[in-house]
């Protein structure tokens, strides 16, 4: 049930936003018919969602109009990074939230999406018209004074002229939309000459495509035309890929969610079976049929699991809110949804659950099939069965194939790797927990000790239950390891982040301060360097800008830093080559992983194109560098980023103090500095590097809900099986308490066996999840993740937990247990 | 070991005429035992006043026909189930003052078991069964009194099996071994012979038997089978939750007689 809980609650969220994204850019084009943009700016990404394209010069606009079918055109211009500001001075949004986007007010109606709610669109210079959602949420009206900090730039002050919706929507998916005056925008937004794009509507009875063509036929080589149905497929395609990845990730957790579930059901139903060994047995000598046992446990599973899915898919609802919630705050920057369910995710809910719960019964029920009509009157004997030989060469060929995966996802080092690596760990599952069975005597055996030296005869007969059905133990424990070894390999993952983060940053920063803009809050204005500049605090302040540069047609990013002084606040990790030569012309830097996907060393020449200026220019490599936090990718030379990127962007100013200043002194300095800038934030390299590990603390605990999920999935089993078991053996236990076990004895073996499973799962997964884990980073091993870092302290809090999981789930039926009616347990016939 | 002859010899009880309490080697007895199952008109009374004891070294035989009570009789003694009203008192002590902790220690320590159905726990070896009782209570079982059960019961060369290996015959023995190993003031045997073939039967009686008469031991044997029953010092007939008849050195003949009057 919880399984399908998850599975539908990925579906329903990630169709409720896709719905939402889906409905918000079919409403948006109304009256469109053709896009006059530049060429894809290649890497440049807009709000994430779909490909950036350049600018074109405003004279292009007089251009399309001139074309015959052209019924009207207008340029556009619509940026993220228009913050809007509280009375108080800061943003309302703080950053990672809906994007807040700048845009001009569309004059004719037969191209504009916005209607006017209240007011009037915007004539003066500082006027500005806000979305009826942005404006009840903040109590905005028609009149009233705002503030906002545009790109990045310094405060300014607007009237609301008035209050538009988008369509007959209130706002586009819950981001801000700001309009103002063409011009203003353009200012604003360092678009001076250049619209973003031309829209055009086309003249009654003229094809979009008709009027493409017509329109393209005359356009200049920069320049391109597309029918409003492309733009909107291309955008609702960029949506869809980016829902899709997150798709993918959530249902790998359901899968797993799923995975986990189906060996507990199989553990109930094979403990449910052999209880009612005899009642099937007589079924069986009364006539029934093999066919019709097997038919009938089938039956049972079938109903049970059509209810627990049904049952599950309301649940899935509710943790899609929860999941929602949990994306919404870790800064994802998602609109508001409407969560709908879906009649197709109700249907793939029901259908799943059902299908894995009868699919995960069929073994018991098989088993249940060849009762022998005997057994009805033979004593209940101890079914321990050894492991097959096939099973066992079963398992170990699927190890094999499993680690075969993993390993050649981690050297392969390919865009496939992920997906061996995935396959991989999923079969080196199976087969662990096909072999799992062999190692639980040993272990349990091992394990066993301690607790018996202990616990005295309780603990013997924990150990000795432990390991009486090895099969249950391994698939109980089994069960736990997948979701456990999963946390332990994110673990390694995440910790071995932090630590390669921490340590690279430690050794390279040398600035004092550092001054950037949350995400979402656009870039930094030249005015903040420059008044930060003026400070007399602060002896040495600079900026780093960032651009997308062509690599052989490939886009990669590159950063600019001032040669005169950029060894003042960060060193390159110099792997080769020398750092001091970024100043020699047409000199290019880049990080280590770079260089050997290419194979190139220093003195190679390669050829870089700089797509914002349209430029290719032959570059001398200067030197090579190992990665960190701050300097990844390519690195060029301030100068040269001034040539060739004419919409510069920066996005972070590094500091040095005047010595004698006290850190403090600083801090409140750079406060007061950034104060017109409300949008940019000040750190500190130990605020700095809490930051860059928060964002990983972040992904872990976003992590941590789906698994800890899985762990109750995981301790409920353990639950079932002890529940279960303690009813099969309820005349044994009958037996025991007869000849003189107290209630406190009965529970100490109850909770002891429950500890071992538990702890048993905990070394399987240990192994898997560190090994799992130490995979995954070296495949990761390109993107700067090179230090490998197991957290111990962690794994002693997980086993704490194993002992803590396996004495709660021990708690329920070890009450049962010494409840157990004595009397009762031992007549039982 | 001078009151050996005394006690071999069969002694014809009367429960009245001994007043509870005086007898020295009155193990265990029933003080106007009632027992009754369920409330109002489903009520069930499966002891009704019944008062009976036991003799140390004696081996008693409960019989009756079914529904007589007598597995009743034998759980309340046991102190596996209470009683609606009278008492219980095995030595000294009286069950319904105790908790349910020191029952389960009375039975740990006083008490021995011999079931129908064996309930051995499968997952122990032989030597590990019979020494639970004391293992349990975090003894150890003294070697000596090991030994001589072991080869009492010709278990010598069972001791590492699991029950799963052993024939039921020799499983009852184990079971009868860990009723006997830890020297118990009394030990209950519920059909002992039930589940066994005549021979496995017969042979168990046998060593049951000899338990009383060369170790001392005390026996009270709830059975169907007039010949088990014949080899008992004693017979307790039940009929209707009430003791009908009692009969010192029983024969089989004599048993399946009286057996016919009460119509089973």
């Amino acid at each position: 049930m919880l399984g399908v809980a998850f599975v539908s609650a990925t579906l329903t969220l990630s169709n409720g936003l896709q719905t939402t994204f889906d409905n918000i850019f079919n409403t948006t084009s109304t009256g469109v018919a053709v896009v006059v943009r530049g060429h894809v700016e290649a890497g440049g990404a807009n709000g994430g969602f779909s490909d950036a394209h350049r600018p074109v010069p405003t004279s292009l606009l007089a251009t399309v109009q001139r074309v015959s079918g052209v019924a009207t055109a207008e340029g556009i211009v619509f940026r993220d990074g228009a913050a809007l500001l509280d009375p108080s001075g800061k943003p309302y949004e703080s950053g990672g939230g809906p994007p807040q986007f700048a845009t001009n007010w569309i004059v004719d109606s037969r191209l504009s999406p916005y209607r006017i709610r209240a007011g009037a669109p915007p004539t003066n210079a500082d006027d500005v018209v806000i979305d009826a959602a942005t404006a009840a949420a903040h109590h905005i009206t028609v009149g009233q004074q705002v503030q906002y900090v545009i790109n990045g730039g310094a405060k300014q002050t607007f009237v609301v002229s008035g209050l538009a919706g988008y369509g007959s929507a209130d706002s586009l998916a819950g981001a801000t939309i700001s309009l103002f005056r063409i011009d203003v925008v353009q200012q604003d937004m360092g678009l001076v000459g250049e619209y973003d794009q031309i829209d055009a509507a086309a003249a009654p009875g003229l094809s979009q495509t008709e009027l493409r063509d017509r329109i393209a036929s005359g356009l200049p080589g920069y320049a391109e035309a597309a029918t409003e149905a492309t733009v909107i497929g291309q955008q609702v395609s960029g949506i869809d890929s980016f829902f899709s990845i997150l798709r993918t990730i959530l249902l790998i957790f359901a899968l797993i969610a799923l995975f986990v579930g189906s060996y507990i059901i199989i553990n109930t139903f094979s403990i449910l079976i052999a209880q009612r060994t005899r009642e099937l047995a007589l079924l069986r000598a009364l006539g029934a049929s093999r066919g019709q046992v097997f038919r009938m446990v089938l039956t049972e599973a079938l109903i049970t699991g059509v209810i627990a899915s049904a049952v599950g898919v309301f649940v899935g609802l509710g943790l899609a809110h929860l999941l929602y919630s949990a994306l919404s705050s870790l800064g994802s920057g998602l609109p508001k949804a409407d969560l709908v369910l879906q009649g197709s995710t109700v249907l793939i809910g029901i259908v799943l659950g059902t299908v894995i719960t009868v699919v995960a019964s069929a073994l018991p029920a098989r088993k249940a099939s060849r009762v022998a009509p005997v057994e009805a009157i033979r004593e209940a004997g101890d079914a321990a069965q050894p492991l097959g030989t096939r099973r066992i060469l079963l398992g170990v060929g699927v190890t094999i194939l499993g680690a075969i995966g993993i390993a050649l996802g981690l050297f392969a080092g390919t865009s496939v790797a992920f997906q061996l690596l995935g396959i991989g760990a999923l079969l080196l599952y199976l087969g662990i927990s096909s072999l799992a069975p062999l190692a639980v005597v040993p272990i349990a055996g091992v394990l066993g000790v301690p607790i018996e030296k202990l616990r005295g005869t309780p603990g013997k007969l924990a150990r000795v239950n432990a390991m009486r059905a090895p099969r249950r133990a391994a698939s109980t424990a089994a069960a736990l390891m997948i979701g456990v070894s999963l946390v332990v390999g994110i673990a390694v993952m995440t910790e071995s982040a932090k630590a390669s983060t921490s340590v690279a940053l430690q050794q390279a920063v040398k600035a004092d301060y550092m001054v950037f803009a949350s995400a979402g809050q656009g870039t930094i204005s030249p005015a903040a360097t420059a008044a930060l500049a003026k400070d007399p605090h602060f002896s040495n302040v600079d900026d780093l800008k960032s651009g997308t540069i062509l690599i052989h047609g490939s886009s990669a990013s590159v950063f600019a830093a001032n040669p005169a002084d950029y060894q003042d606040f960060f060193t390159l990790d110099v792997a080769s080559g020398d750092p001091n030569s970024l100043a020699n012309p047409d000199t290019i830097f880049l990080d280590e992983t770079e260089a050997s996907n290419h194979s190139w060393r220093v003195g190679d020449t390669i050829n870089v194109t700089f797509p914002q200026s349209g430029t290719a220019v032959r570059e001398r490599i200067g030197c090579i560098f190992n990665p960190n936090a701050i300097t990844t990718g390519y690195m060029i030379s301030s100068q040269q980023y001034a040539k060739f990127f004419p919409e510069p962007q920066t996005f972070i100013i590094l500091l040095r103090a005047v010595p004698g200043v006290t850190h403090n002194a600083g801090m409140t300095a750079l406060h007061q500095d950034l104060a017109a800038f409300p949008t940019l934030k000040a750190y500190d390299s130990a605020s700095f590097l809490a930051l860059q590990s928060q964002s990983l603390d972040q992904l872990t605990s976003a992590v941590d809900v789906f698994l800890v999920m899985a762990i109750v999935i995981a301790a409920l089993g353990i639950v079932n099986t002890l529940a279960l078991s303690i009813i099969e053996r309820a005349r044994e236990l009958g037996l025991l308490r007869a000849i003189g076990l107290t209630r406190s004895q009965t529970r100490t073996m109850v909770r002891w066996e429950s500890v071992l499973i538990a702890f048993l799962g905990l070394i399987l997964r240990v192994v898997v999840g560190i090994a799992l884990g130490i995979a995954v980073v070296r495949a990761l091993a390109f993107t700067g993740l090179g230090h490998v870092s197991v957290p111990f302290v962690s794994l002693l809090w997980y086993a704490v937990g194993a002992l803590i999981i396996g004495l709660l789930a021990a708690i329920l039926p070890a009450r049962r247990a010494a409840r157990l009616n004595v009397l009762e347990a031992i007549s039982t016939e | 070991m001078s009151d050996d002859t005394e006690t071999l010899t069969p002694t014809t009880v009367e429960p009245r005429a001994s007043p509870p309490g005086t007898a020295v080697d009155v193990v265990a007895r029933a003080v106007d035992a009632v027992k009754v199952y369920g409330k109002g008109d489903a009520a069930v009374t499966a002891l009704d006043s019944i008062s009976v004891f036991f003799r140390r070294q004696q081996f008693t035989a409960i019989m009756g026909p079914s529904g007589s009570g007598k597995s009743t009789l034998l759980h309340c003694l046991a102190g596996l189930d209470s009683l609606t009203s009278g008492k219980i008192v095995i030595g000294s002590t009286e069950l319904d003052t105790l908790s349910e902790k020191e029952l389960t220690l009375l039975r740990r320590e006083k008490i021995g078991f011999i079931f129908q159905s064996y309930n051995l726990v499968p997952t122990l070896t032989a030597a590990d069964n019979i020494v639970l009782p004391l293992a349990i209570a975090g003894r150890k079982p003294d070697p000596a009194a090991f030994d001589q059960v072991v080869t009492t019961m010709r278990l010598g060369d069972r001791l590492t099996h699991r029950p799963g290996e052993l024939s039921g015959g020799q499983q009852q023995r184990v079971a009868a071994a860990r009723a006997l190993v830890s020297k118990p003031d009394i030990i209950f045997a519920d059909e002992p012979t039930g589940n066994l073939d005549s021979r496995s039967g017969a042979e168990l009686l046998g060593f049951l038997r000899s338990a009383v008469d060369d170790a001392h031991q005390t026996i009270v044997m709830v059975t169907h089978d007039p010949g088990a029953a014949a080899r008992a010092d004693r017979v307790v007939f039940l009929a209707d939750g009430k003791v009908v008849r009692e009969m010192s050195d029983p024969t089989t003949d004599a048993i399946l007689e009286y057996m016919k009057t009460l119509g089973s």
